[in-house]
């Protein structure tokens, strides 16, 4: 089956089959949403934390690119598509800080402020993170089997994974 | 996102190219003590967001070398080159004393590489500072090798609200006959490109 690639800051969702694919997540995190009843998914590429501190906010063309934004419109969108919310689980990947030597530093470390963002959202809205594969230093290219809710991590680094 | 960028404009920044090049290209062959060359036989400003697609794609395996700007411009600087081309410099800068068939560089491979950076970045921020007669201070390096989607995408993040174009230098560096061809990039924010296209272009 082909696979349906994410743009980086874009969200689709697919219901009965479909591949959907994060390429290359560095900082980045993919989070993967999944009804396996009405066998309805979504997959985000988020880019940045928080909407609430964007300069641009107003005159924003990709809002889904902030975690709050992105997980709160895919949820509505698969809801409309008729998953249920009490249904729906979570998994996530990404949130690596790829400049080794900048783990430590905060303002570098964006992949860890990603993920716990999208950790925080999630945790609001009750939707359980059931699996993961976040943080270190490697890239890593995420493939969401909406059929099946399998998730599919590989890395060039660190070999494949399944989630 | 659409801005043309004059004739002259590119001109000077042309001309701020070669006096970069002309430096960094001492410094090397100073640190090896080896005749290096350096030459950018191409170079341009591009949207931020098209640069993993002109560099041959994300999923491509690089090394990557990235450093902050600051003092009287902010932005970032990264140097990046396909990882067999790091390889190699590795070797010859390095002259066959390291296993040539280690799939992930150790210590001194990557301190060679980061040194490496840190000499052609210095050259450039260096003859930018006296062209332009600002101060600029550029971090230690922060290195990186994977796939150049992943290794690029805090420079997308960082950049996103701040930058829409970055200064990309296709870079040919010649050592003991042989060119290794990468890339440097210069990210300004839009307030610094904005001032070094104005500066350069009245100078």
């Amino acid at each position: 089956m082909p696979s349906i690639t994410i743009e980086i800051g874009a969200y689709k969702v697919a219901r009965g089959e479909g591949l959907l694919e994060s390429i290359s997540l560095g900082s980045c995190v993919g989070v993967a949403l999944y009804d396996a009843t009405a066998r309805i998914g979504g997959l985000a590429h988020v880019m940045l934390p928080s909407s609430m501190f964007s300069a641009r906010r107003e005159s924003e063309a990709m809002p889904t690119k902030y975690a709050d934004v992105a997980i709160r419109t895919m949820l509505e969108a698969m809801l409309a598509h008729g998953a249920h919310k009490s249904r729906i689980v979570a998994k996530i990947v990404g949130g690596a800080c790829m400049f080794e030597s900048a783990m430590l530093d905060a303002t570098m470390n964006i992949g860890k402020r990603n993920s716990e963002a999208v950790r925080d959202i999630l945790n609001e809205e009750k939707i359980p993170i059931i699996g993961e594969d976040v943080g270190k230093s490697h890239g890593r290219t995420m493939q969401f089997d909406v059929a099946t809710g399998h998730v599919q991590v590989k890395s060039a680094k660190m070999g494949n994974k399944s989630l | 996102m659409t801005k043309n960028f004059s004739d002259s404009e590119l001109d000077a920044l042309r001309e701020f190219v070669n006096i970069s090049t002309a430096h960094s290209a001492t410094a090397l062959s100073k640190m090896v003590d080896k005749a290096i060359d350096v030459q950018v036989p191409q170079m341009r400003l591009v949207p931020v967001p098209d640069i993993p697609r002109l560099l041959g794609g994300a999923d491509a395996q690089v090394v990557g070398l990235y450093f902050r700007i600051s003092g009287n411009m902010s932005g970032s600087m990264l140097i990046l080159f396909p990882k067999v081309t790091a390889q190699k410099l590795v070797e010859l800068l390095l002259a066959g004393i390291i296993d040539e068939e280690a799939l992930e560089f150790k210590g001194i491979e990557k301190s060679a590489l980061m040194e490496l950076g840190n000499v052609l970045t210095n050259s450039y921020l260096n003859a930018l500072a006296e062209l332009l007669n600002i101060r600029l201070l550029l971090s230690v390096p922060h290195y990186a090798e994977d796939e150049l989607g992943s290794v690029m995408d805090l420079l997308l993040i960082e950049l996103v609200e701040a930058a829409d174009y970055a200064l990309m230098m296709g870079t040919t560096i010649t050592l003991e006959g042989t060119n290794l061809a990468g890339h440097i990039i210069m990210f300004p924010d839009n307030v610094s490109l904005d001032m070094m296209l104005n500066k350069i272009g009245t100078h």
